[in-house]
């Protein structure tokens, strides 16, 4: 009886849960414009993506800034939280602290603060500022990310290090590094999505030259439900979920090793 | 040595300087934003006033935050009934790879880009769209019913959006419930349900607070949702904040609310403190 | 399509305006004619694109803005505006010359008129059957839930203003507060506050009456033959949607050429015929087929243009509107 219950539950919780996006993505395919009766298979919608340049110009600049943002920020959070493994420093728990605190922060008060930032020193709405505000929007997971994988690390390794005459760079570099790299990657591939599906910070620090996709799609969507925002969209999806996949793998890599 | 000093001096100066510039120096200018004085199409002008932390305690604004805080109410509430036995069932299953799935299930939309779920929705709720076509056609529904552009709508929004927020930190507390207690419970002759309301619940009161936690707090700031799905009606405390500054031009009041908004997150973590241990050596 | 990655930075054009307003088609014809690549971006409304120009301040921004009657006031006085070189544009002679030279932009020093819209009533025949004339027709009790409203400060408070009888571009805090609570009995009705298209409410039939725009008006009676257009008698909202340069664009030659190319008189045709927005442009009307050309919503009578009212910049006083719309808001 209960087991019927359970089985239910669980059914109807995942099935309501994908149902709007399963409709989405095949509705990216009708042929229908007004996607209310399936009028046959197409891949139309996605060409007349590319004539669009704003949409083309959006996604790249997705990308790039998905991109430097999640290298930087793995990058920092790996000296981060090498530091946090390796020393013990005044200000620590602090830090962490704020580090915490950035986990579950509103993302339109940092977008708005961030805005305040850049209008206070004139540094201008573009490509730098919406850098900037990615990497700060994602430092937090990163670190979170590289912490857990220091602390899985075996203590003996330090010493080892140590007793062999090491520095601490070399340690770093040619003991951690390649115990820790799938952390690494994963902590990469999520600072990415997360900097790919943003849209609260970049819609308050972005500027016209570099508009990036999450805001032309809230444009789009705007106008109401439309093909070409559809098969974006699903392109979006797919590309989020491959990332995520990826990163799962890397995880369960590092806790079997 | 003295290589390893520097290495050190770098190491921890890049980590303060980072969680500077991330954490501090952003709110910072937001307090001092809440501080000044409003000026028509200025947006910021240094002197010293009180009179947005004065509005933001007006009538007005107390019907939004009621408003506000109203539907995240609901919407914690309604994710945590519903994500809650999501959350157990994975903690009960034994099987690896059935537990990976249901995992996965749930971390999916988690990491997707909520504005996309969000647009979903719009497609499903129309008046003529494929919930009414399906109500109407299975005779439940004499008529097609206006479900999008209201607060409901809304609602039913953030929980598609948040649940998953709920049900992570759920699991995460359930999993750190030491095995032994259940199985004394157990020995000590206790049935299921005894076990479920009197052990597993109050062990994983830490989870469910710090889901709630999380599913409100988003759930205030989301101005997108509610433009897309509520018809730009609901002025909920992401809107207020979002018009004030685009309409007004002027930051100071969105400073305010977003200062007072900042506190609360403080507060909040300062709560939950325990959820946060990450024990160094 | 892939090539315009190796054309050079001076190939751009970045115009700031409605999604919709120019159809992509005529936005790849200009491309391919030019070589000139366009980036459109969209605002919500005047009051947002104009806080977004404040903030970016002098950093080079957009090109081109298409914004309505007196936000050009506004950009003007803020020195935001770049004065036109009319040699540049030969194809001005196709406007007509009545909407040239208004109060908002004397001489026409800054902007060119692209589109005239004007805000009317819409209504969906297959519900309702009662005469439809009068912005007063919306407090109709048994439209609960199906009216739609344009998410716009100045256009809401319209209904209120005119119809207790006030000037609609009142500074007088008392009036606007009488037509606040006046509009207050018309919040029960509101499904829908519309930002940029209303078209998709009415054809899902989520309103069935409510304020529109011409444009998107004859957009929609084409997709669903139920939906009907009303200028109200107290009169109608004309707002004329221009092109601007901004100062500090840095593709000044390009946007000199698009303003030129969409004041084209064939280009123009196909704008009107696509999208329904009335374009004053005469050389284009005289090419449409009759059936568009007469039709009234797109290019109502003298009479109806006479008798309709424009909104003027209110300074600081708008301040006195957005809390009073904040509060309309909050009704709910």
């Amino acid at each position: 009886m209960l087991r019927i219950l359970k089985n239910t539950y669980l059914l109807c919780f995942v099935v309501i849960l994908y149902f709007p996006i399963t409709v989405l993505i095949l509705n990216s395919f009708n042929h229908s414009k007004l996607s209310i009766g399936w009028e046959g298979f197409t891949l139309g919608w996605y060409l007349k993506l590319f004539e669009s340049p704003i949409i083309i110009k959006s996604m790249k600049n997705s990308i790039i800034i998905g991109f430097l943002s999640a290298f930087f920020s793995s990058f920092i959070g790996t000296i981060a939280s090498f530091g946090f493994y390796r020393y013990r420093y005044k200000g620590r728990k602090i830090i962490f602290f704020f580090i915490q605190t950035m986990i579950t922060f509103p993302d339109i008060v940092l977008g708005i603060s961030l805005a305040l930032l850049f209008t206070i020193f004139k540094l201008g709405f573009g490509f730098f500022s919406l850098l900037i505000s990615h990497i700060i929007l994602t430092l937090p997971f990163a670190i979170m990310l590289l912490i857990t994988g220091f602390k899985d690390l075996d203590k003996n390794i330090l010493e080892a290090g140590k007793d062999l005459g090491a520095n601490d760079f070399n340690i770093l570099i040619k003991i951690i590094l390649p115990l820790i790299y799938p952390n690494i990657l994963a902590a990469f591939l999520i600072c990415f999505t997360l900097s790919l599906d943003d849209v609260l910070v970049s819609f308050f620090v972005s500027g016209p030259h570099f508009e990036v996709l999450p805001i032309t799609i809230f444009s789009l969507a705007r106008m109401g439900v439309k093909p070409e925002v559809n098969a974006i969209c699903t392109l979006m999806l797919i590309i989020s979920v491959i990332l995520i996949v990826f990163s799962q793998l890397l995880l369960k890599k590092q806790t079997n090793d | 040595m003295k290589n390893n000093d520097i290495f050190k001096k770098i190491v921890i100066a890049n980590t303060f300087f980072w969680i500077v510039i991330t954490a501090v120096i952003p709110n910072l200018l937001l307090l001092i934003a809440s501080l000044t004085q409003q000026q028509y199409e200025q947006p910021l002008n240094l002197r010293f006033s009180l009179e947005n932390f004065h509005q933001l305690f007006s009538p007005l604004y107390f019907k939004v935050y009621l408003n506000s805080i109203k539907i995240s109410v609901f919407t914690a509430i309604i994710c945590l009934i519903v994500g809650y036995p999501y959350a157990y069932i994975i903690y009960k299953e034994d099987r690896v790879y059935i537990k990976n799935i249901l995992l996965i299930g749930i971390l999916m939309p988690f990491w997707t880009s909520s504005l996309i779920r969000t647009y979903s929705i719009i497609f499903i709720l129309q008046f003529n769209g494929i919930l009414n076509k399906i109500l109407v056609g299975f005779g439940i529904l004499q008529r097609p019913v206006n479900i999008l552009y209201s607060e409901s709508a809304v609602i039913f929004g953030m929980v598609y959006t948040l649940i998953p927020l709920m049900i992570i930190p759920v699991y995460l507390s359930l999993r750190r419930i030491n095995n032994d207690l259940v199985e004394s419970a157990k020995d000590l002759g206790a049935h299921s349900f005894q076990i479920f309301f009197r052990v597993i619940l109050p062990l994983s009161k830490s989870g469910i607070t710090s889901g709630c936690f999380i599913v409100m707090l988003s759930s205030l700031g989301m101005f997108y949702l509610s433009d897309l799905l509520g018809g730009s009606k609901n002025i909920l405390i992401g809107n207020l904040i979002k018009d004030q500054i685009l309409l007004g031009g002027n930051y100071g009041i969105g400073a305010a609310i977003s200062t007072i908004f900042y506190i609360f997150v403080l507060l909040g973590v300062l709560i939950q403190k325990e959820n946060y241990k990450i024990n160094f050596d | 399509m892939f090539n315009f990655n190796c054309l050079t930075f001076a190939k751009e054009l970045y115009v700031y305006g409605w999604f919709g307003t120019i159809p992509d088609a005529i936005i790849k014809k200009f491309t391919k004619e030019t070589g000139i690549v366009v980036y459109l971006s969209s605002y919500e409304n005047n009051e947002t694109m104009y806080s977004k120009l404040m903030l970016l301040g002098n950093q080079p921004s957009y090109d081109i803005v298409i914004p309505s009657t007196y936000f050009i006031e506004k950009m003007a006085k803020k020195n935001f505006l770049l004065d036109l070189d009319i040699s540049k544009i030969p194809n001005l002679k196709n406007i007509n010359q009545k909407i040239l030279n208004k109060k908002f932009d004397p001489n026409n020093r800054y902007s060119i008129p692209f589109a005239t819209h004007l805000t009317g009533i819409m209504y969906n025949l297959k519900f309702i059957n009662k005469k439809i004339d009068s912005w007063y027709n919306l407090f109709d009790q048994s439209y609960k839930n199906k009216v739609l409203l344009l998410d716009d400060v100045r256009e809401v408070y319209h209904i209120g203003l005119s119809l207790l009888g006030y000037d609609i571009n009142t500074k007088d805090e008392k009036k606007v507060k009488e037509a606040y609570n006046y509009l207050r009995s018309l919040m029960p009705n509101i499904n829908i506050f519309a930002v940029e298209s209303t078209k998709k409410y009415f054809l899902s039939q989520d309103v069935f009456i409510g304020m529109n725009w011409n444009s998107d008006a004859y957009a929609a009676i084409n997709e669903d033959k139920d939906l009907r257009f009303i200028y109200p008698k107290e009169g109608a909202i004309l707002s004329i949607d221009s092109f601007v340069i901004l100062k500090n664009s840095r593709n000044q030659e390009n946007a000199y050429k698009f303003i030129n190319f969409i004041l084209r008189s064939d280009i123009a045709k196909a704008i009107i015929e696509e999208t329904g927005a009335s374009l004053p442009n005469t050389a284009a009307q005289d090419l449409l087929d009759p059936l568009i050309k007469n039709n009234t919503v797109i290019f109502p009578s003298t009479e109806i243009i006479n008798k309709s009212l424009i909104h003027e910049d209110l300074g600081k006083s708008s301040m006195v509107y957005v809390k009073y719309w904040n509060m309309l808001k909050v009704e709910n």
